[in-house]
């Protein structure tokens, strides 16, 4: 077992690297390990940087079998942050109706905010933005808020 | 250990067929130069190519990274990139274009080389034709693999031959791990960049282990863009080496090899 001196590589003319974060430094002969073949199943794994996901495992085995909620679930990080709030934090639930056995994604909104307007916010978010996704999504993602 | 003149003389290796193979998902990516032309018509053009194996038409937005290289290292910044997703009608494959850059995906269950190669041909092909002048950046082949096992403790070095290694002066359990060497391959035209982690188990009392094989291109000036395809039969032959080589006998039995 031997290790060695570091590839050389040829760092020009790179554009984009599918990764997400704040702008950083990184050494030119570190960069081979940030850069990686695009992989769907590290896009979902992702996802727990824009939600919480307390059953990780779970979730991302119902979305690897759902590919298509993916980027839904993606575009509705930033849809739920416009009308909540950008404090709002985010919470992905995978509910099972236990006389079914179907599973349902849940995006959980957490706000700060009478519950009357929150619940109101819901309402038009589920008319205009879910319900114009419902082709994609066939009722295997859904929302509500919960209250701090 | 063998020197990469000395992997080279060795023979192909046949690639071993498993019943229940750990395969997630398998990718094949092309990146082009920046001086490769690039324009809003050219996904419809190969979307015309491509469409009797992948029909389904998605968009895609991506936050992916803009680096700049100066002087003192390399800058990173966060930037939005659009794509789009052709689909075959189940979704478990699919092809994904971005800007001078193609990727082809598999997820399980894997059809075996001779089920994914085709795809990646296909596309490949369609690519080349609509942006016939295109010149290679980089290409990746990958494969991740998810391992569970249906206990609360692992003992690595009975079903791996990669693994870290632990002192006796240190404790010897952990609950996440996170192991990654590059391995260089032809000479330095090639790395492998092999990973095995802890990843979240699907069930309670139960533990999955990640094995990504991430096999790349290092010097593209030496690959020609009409030699895409064997730089692809290559490493995909230099991993399969790779997995095999990383995994023992007794994790082989859990897969259920096939036998001819």
């Amino acid at each position: 077992m031997t290790f060695a001196i570091p590839l050389m590589l040829d760092n020009t003319n790179i554009d984009l690297i599918p990764v997400s974060g704040n702008p950083v430094l990184v050494e030119p002969e570190e960069i081979h390990w940030k850069i990686k073949t695009a992989s769907q199943i590290e896009r979902i794994s992702m996802l727990s940087q824009l939600y919480t996901i307390k059953q990780p495992g779970e979730v991302f085995k119902f979305l690897y079998n759902h590919p298509s909620l993916v980027e839904i679930i993606f575009e509705a990080a930033d849809a739920l942050h416009n009308v909540f709030g950008q404090d709002a934090t985010l919470e992905l639930e995978l509910v099972t109706d236990p006389e079914s056995d179907e599973a349902e994604l849940f995006a959980l909104v957490e706000v700060d905010m009478d519950p009357e307007i929150a619940l109101q916010k819901l309402e038009e978010f589920d008319q205009n933005w879910l319900l114009d996704r419902e082709e994609i999504t066939n009722g295997l993602f859904n929302m509500d808020v919960i209250f701090r | 250990m063998a020197t990469s003149k000395q992997q080279k003389k060795k023979p192909s290796m046949k690639e071993r067929k498993y019943r229940k193979p750990p395969i997630v998902e398998v990718v094949c990516e092309f990146r082009f130069k920046p001086s490769t032309p690039w324009d809003a018509t050219i996904p419809g053009l190969v979307y015309e190519k491509v469409k009797s194996e992948f029909p389904k038409r998605r968009t895609l937005r991506n936050v992916g990274m803009h680096v700049q290289v100066e002087q003192k290292g390399v800058f990173l910044q966060p930037q939005m990139e659009e794509g789009t997703q052709f689909l075959r009608e189940n979704e478990r494959a699919f092809v994904q274009l971005q800007p001078r850059r193609i990727s082809i995906h598999h997820l399980a269950p894997y059809p075996h080389w001779e089920g994914f190669k085709p795809l990646i041909q296909m596309a490949y092909k369609a690519y080349l034709e609509v942006v016939p002048d295109s010149e290679i950046q980089r290409i990746g082949l990958r494969y991740i693999n998810k391992i569970d096992f249906n206990t609360t403790k692992v003992d690595l070095p009975t079903f791996f031959n990669f693994y870290p290694y632990v002192g006796g002066e240190l404790p010897q359990l952990y609950t996440g791990f996170n192991l990654q060497l590059l391995f260089p391959h032809e000479e330095g035209r090639d790395g492998l960049q092999m990973r095995l982690g802890s990843a979240p188990p699907e069930k309670e009392n139960t533990v999955s282990i990640l094995l990504d094989l991430d096999y790349f291109l290092i010097q593209p000036e030496n690959v020609n863009s009409e030699y895409g395809m064997e730089w692809v039969e290559k490493a995909h032959e230099n991993i399969l080496a790779a997995f095999e080589g990383a995994i023992t006998e007794k994790l082989r039995q859990q897969f259920e090899e096939e036998k001819s």
